[in-house]
């Protein structure tokens, strides 16, 4: 498995970012990651962040695990545009993006202030 | 009643046939697109390996040329993998474009202190045989990634020598009008750039 670093907002997902309304899935394989109205003020809290990634898919540390074919949904309710792995998302904005490679991407979500994340697609 | 019957079976299939939609693209869609068609960058590209594009007095203009599409690229030569990998699937990706001939590539470096135009030319060349490329000020530069959405990063030392460079991984396709039409993120297999070139050039 190919270990792909590049900094700040290089790759993928980075969906540990993920905030608010829990990603439980509506649909098998569909990540929701929803913003809400002033994370980007707050500063975003990591362990309040991350609380929301499903349990069996965070191993501790900041890495989510996810499947090829997945896909992760991410719906910008916040006034501030923010950078999820490697789209921006403007506010008001909802974007979707499947996985479809394995490897481990390393990034740093704007949520996170800083803090790098990993996603495995396997 | 027959005819009847064979007249209804006749247009519930045009129907059928009428109403299929395309299949998704792979990459990202926009609900509201971005619009990069005003903008224009220096193309420091060696005449002879430019192809398609408007450049108009030495810029490049982010729209493509009727009938074809501006792939762009915001990266940097010494990349150690992203770069390389995404442009490489590109090139795989375009064996396999029925109209191979009307995508215009365009690469546009963030470290513009390491690559002149004579490197940016060299390294392009292991890629695509005709392409443009782009090496700026940070001024002309910035405002055009921010109107992209690409994030970038260079981080110096003392001596204003390189240590890292950061940036988005994203490979952008531009219709005529100069809207962004499609982002590819770093990942994206060859095949699926390919199905979504073919498809975005039956429209184009």
């Amino acid at each position: 498995m190919r270990r792909y670093t590049a900094a700040l907002v290089a790759l993928l997902v980075v969906s540990g970012c993920s905030s608010s309304e829990p990603s439980a899935t509506a649909e098998e394989g569909v990540y929701v990651v929803d913003v809400p109205a002033g994370t980007a003020e707050s500063g975003g809290d990591v362990s309040s962040l991350l609380a929301h990634i499903p349990q069996e898919r965070y191993d501790g540390g900041v890495r989510l695990l996810v499947n090829v074919g997945d896909t992760l949904k991410v719906i910008n309710r916040d006034s501030e545009e923010h950078t999820i792995g490697l789209v921006v998302v403007r506010p008001g904005e909802t974007l979707s993006y499947t996985f479809s490679v394995e490897g481990d991407f390393v990034g740093i979500c704007t949520l996170l202030a800083g803090e790098e994340l990993t996603v495995r697609v396997t | 009643m027959r005819i009847r019957l064979a007249s209804a079976a006749a247009i519930a299939l045009l129907t059928a046939a009428c109403s299929s939609e395309p299949a998704p693209l792979s990459g990202i869609v926009r609900e509201a697109d971005i619009n990069v068609g005003s903008l224009t960058l220096p193309d420091v590209t060696e005449a002879e390996l430019r192809a398609g594009g408007r450049v108009e007095e030495g810029e490049i203009r982010f729209s493509a040329e009727e009938g074809r599409l501006l792939l762009v690229y915001f990266g940097f030569t010494h990349c150690p993998d992203v770069c390389p990998a995404t442009l490489a699937d590109l090139r795989v990706a375009l064996r396999d474009v029925d109209r191979s001939d009307r995508v215009d590539l365009v690469f546009v470096t963030v470290d513009p202190d390491r690559d002149t135009p004579e490197v940016l030319n060299e390294y392009m060349q292991f890629f695509s045989e005709r392409f443009h490329t782009v090496s700026t000020t940070e001024e002309r530069l910035r405002p055009v990634a921010d109107a992209f959405l690409v994030r970038y990063e260079v981080d110096k030392d003392e001596d204003g020598q390189v240590l890292e460079v950061a940036h988005s991984a994203v490979l952008y396709a531009v219709d005529s009008e100069g809207r962004v039409v499609v982002e590819w993120p770093f990942g994206t297999r060859a095949p699926q750039l390919a199905a979504d070139l073919n498809q975005l050039l039956e429209d184009a």
